[in-house]
This record gives C-alpha cells, sequence and structure tokens, in this order.
C-alpha cells in the first residue's frame, strides 16, 4: 500500500460538509448560515486547523459568506467486545501510526480516509480481539447548522 | 446529527449513468466472475465501465482483474480514485486494507461502504457494476438506500443455490424493483437444458433466466482483461434484457 497526497482529504470533508450546508440552507428556505458545529474524533486524524481555514475559505466560494464553524475535538476511545477492556486513540496512536505510515509518523492512510477501517489495523490491548466498538470520538460529524428564515 | 455523507453519495453517482447491482445468496456462485464478464463486455462496447468491489471481507475484483501488486490509494478533490484496470475503474476495499483480514460486525460495514459510496470519485461512467458479498445483509441494503439498478442474481443449478437465488429474487420483486434476471451459472458443467432441478426452480414467469456455460481458462483470460468467446452470447442477452 501506499498513499500520496496530504491534506488533499481535508479538502474533500470540508467540501461535503460546505455542500451539504448549502443544501439544507436552500432546502430550508434560509437567507444566511450563522453557525455550524462540527465533531471530529481523534482517529481521523483531521487537521483542526486546515480543516477551518478549508471550511471558511469553501464558504465563500458556495456563496455562504462569513459562516462561524465551531469544532469540537474529541478523544477517541474504544471498548473490547470480547473482553470489555476500554482504552484510547493516545495510547495506540504512536504505534499504528507507525505501522500505517512508517517513519512520516503522519500520513494518507486508510483509517484516515475512512476511520471505520481502525479494526483492521488495531487489536484490543488485553485480549488481542479486533472485535471492539468505537465509544467516543468517531469520525468527522456535522452536529448542527443555525440560519436565518426567509419569513 | 446531519450525515454530510448522504449528501455526498448522490453527488458522486451524479455522473453514472446505469448501475448493475450483481448478488447472490450464496458464495463461490461466480458473482464477481460475472461482474468481470460483463466489464469486458461493456468496455469492448466502447463504454466506460467501472466496477465497485462491495465484498468487504472477501473483496476479490481487483485480483480477478491482474490487479494484484501493490495497489496506490490516491486523494483526489472529493475523496480518492478507483484504480484502471484493462481500461476498467475498480474501487475495492482490498486498495486499502491489502491482504490483512477484516473481521467487521454489520454498522461497521454501512459505514464503510458509505464512505466508499461518498469519497469514490468515478467521474463519469456509462455503466456502474456493483459486486456484493453473498447474502442479504448490510452490504444490500445499505446499497439499495444510495443506489437504484437492476439486479442479476448469480446461482449454482444446484437445489441448494437455487432456493437461495429465489428467496433473494422474491425480496427484489417486493421492493418493485422490476423482474431480477437470474443467471445460473454453470460451474459444475452439467447438462442444464434437461435438468429437472433448474428447470423445475425456474420454469414459472415472470423471472427472466440465463445460463452461462462453464468456460475452461476464465480465471486466466480475466486476469489479462480478455472476454472469453464462450460467454459473448450470454453476457450480452443480459446486457440487451436489462437495458432496453
Ligand atoms: N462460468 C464459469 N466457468 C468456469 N469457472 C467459473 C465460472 N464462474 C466462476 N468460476 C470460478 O468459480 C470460482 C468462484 O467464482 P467467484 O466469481 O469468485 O464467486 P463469488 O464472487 O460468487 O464468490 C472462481 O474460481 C471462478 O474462476
Ligand atoms: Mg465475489
Ligand atoms: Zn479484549
Amino acid at each position: 500500500m501506499n498513499f500520496k497526497g496530504m491534506a488533499v482529504h481535508e479538502y474533500s470533508i470540508a467540501e461535503g460538509i460546505v455542500s451539504t450546508i448549502k443544501k439544507l440552507k436552500d432546502a430550508n428556505n434560509l437567507i444566511s448560515i450563522s453557525e455550524a458545529v462540527i465533531q471530529i474524533g481523534s482517529l481521523a486524524q483531521i487537521d483542526r486547523n486546515v480543516l477551518l481555514d478549508l471550511l471558511s475559505i469553501l464558504s465563500e466560494e458556495y456563496g455562504l459568506g462569513k459562516v462561524n464553524y465551531i469544532i469540537k475535538y474529541e478523544e477517541s476511545s474504544f471498548e473490547c467486545n470480547q473482553c470489555g477492556f476500554t482504552w484510547s486513540w493516545s495510547h495506540v496512536k504512536e504505534s499504528i501510526m507507525g505501522e500505517l505510515c512508517g517513519e512520516l509518523k503522519d500520513c494518507d492512510n486508510p483509517v484516515h480516509f475512512i476511520p471505520d477501517l481502525i479494526n483492521v489495523f488495531m487489536k484490543c490491548l488485553r485480549c488481542g480481539s479486533q472485535d471492539f466498538k468505537i465509544v467516543s470520538g468517531y469520525d468527522v460529524r456535522l452536529i448542527s447548522v443555525k440560519g436565518v428564515r426567509n419569513d | 446529527m446531519i450525515d454530510f455523507k448522504d449528501y455526498m453519495v448522490a453527488d458522486k453517482l451524479k455522473e453514472v449513468d446505469k448501475v448493475i447491482i450483481i448478488g447472490s445468496g450464496k458464495g463461490g456462485v461466480g458473482k464477481s466472475t460475472i461482474t468481470s464478464l460483463l466489464g469486458l463486455r461493456l468496455r469492448d462496447l466502447g463504454m466506460d465501465v467501472g466496477i465497485l468491489d462491495t465484498d468487504l471481507h472477501g473483496s476479490s475484483i481487483p485480483f480477478i482483474l491482474g490487479g494484484d501488486k501493490e495497489l496506490v490509494i490516491e486523494s483526489v478533490r472529493g475523496g480518492f480514485k478507483p484504480i484502471e484496470l484493462h481500461r476498467i475503474k475498480v474501487m475495492s476495499l482490498r486498495m486499502f486494507v491489502g491482504d490483512r483480514p477484516t473481521p467487521l460486525r454489520g454498522e461497521r460495514k454501512s459505514e464503510i461502504l458509505k464512505y466508499m459510496l461518498s469519497l469514490t470519485v468515478w467521474g463519469p461512467l456509462d455503466y456502474l457494476l456493483v459486486d456484493l458479498p453473498p447474502g442479504m445483509s448490510d452490504e444490500l441494503l445499505t446499497l439499495m438506500k444510495y443506489v437504484k439498478g437492476k439486479h442479476i442474481v448469480v446461482t449454482l443449478p444446484t437445489k441448494t443455490s437455487l432456493d437461495v437465488a429465489l428467496r433473494y429474487v422474491s425480496f427484489l420483486n417486493s421492493l418493485n424493483y422490476g423482474t431480477p434476471i437470474i443467471l445460473v451459472n454453470n460451474l459444475m458443467n452439467i447438462n442444464i437444458d434437461h435438468h429437472e432441478v433448474v428447470s423445475g426452480f425456474l420454469n414459472e414467469p415472470p423471472n427472466k433466466y440465463f445460463i452461462m456455460p462453464y468456460i475452461h481458462g476464465i480465471e486466466e483470460h480475466l486476469y489479462r482483461g480478455i472476454l472469453p468467446v464462450e460467454s459473448v452470447k450470454i453476457i450480452d442477452k443480459i446486457i440487451e434484457c436489462l437495458y432496453i
């Protein structure tokens, strides 16, 4: 496996968010969008500042003007379905990223693209099972959007 | 919460003209092989073809079409690019996980498929072929939420395989998806024309069914991107039956 093109993925996600907000604005007949709350799980390895920059650039491009983006960063944590053990991304980040990216420490990798693939690349720290759930800080989510209605 | 991936899927499929979904009740009946044959034939007819391999545990399309070397995921504006094998665009989980095992629960699988649908940048396609895993589970149900297409149900000419295939067909019929095509894949190379099991099961209209013969050396052909001549007649009939 070989992954090229850093931060392009942040762009794709930002565009997905902004174009969705634009569609919601049109569908709900809103004059403007004032605020959008976004949650990022650490597992998704999305750079918060890069995402914020891209969101504001794209908002202008999509004619949304100035939107107040609130980004909530949440640490990802896991619970084993087999033995019940719990742990968090910060415990394992270094070793998993080492495995995924080698010496680069950070790269476009399967979990960055599709956080659900973490089950393929990580094992329970106690029993070694790949059968665990993500209990917090999953991927990038659009939590809420606030706007001004046209009436 | 608003799932922006839902909105992204529609954007990604905007330039896809027709979708064919290849499924079956059982595994090892030839779904991926039939998908590849269809892909090669449509390509030979001058169409732009993409294959989405949704078999998350046993994704085999890249393998079948000769893409077993190192697979490169390239991110582009909007997501990632499918790889090209013999002028067919292919997206498969194999590109992300290589040959690692993928023990995944249902919900996880649905999300993975949703990501694949929302981030694959196909560009304009005449046909998108979707190769399903066996069964009527998360992959099929998630796919159906986002993609409307014509269905082909592949089965072996055996009682057990036909039994499951017909349940699959009746599920599709109950959703008014139009009559799916049943393709009896004669893997065991028996004389099907007078085969009582097959005719007993399939004689009832409105099921439309075709028989794919056993093809010697099919794997080598597909690996090199060459359509075996024995398959052309049947594949053409299927294409004609699906879209006229
Ligand atoms: N018509 C056929 N003639 C000869 N071999 C076939 C034919 N169809 C499928 N096969 C072989 O049968 C095996 C299973 O096919 P595959 O397409 O992987 O099944 P599935 O996708 O349903 O699990 C493969 O080795 C394939 O080469
Ligand atoms: Mg298969
Ligand atoms: Zn455990």
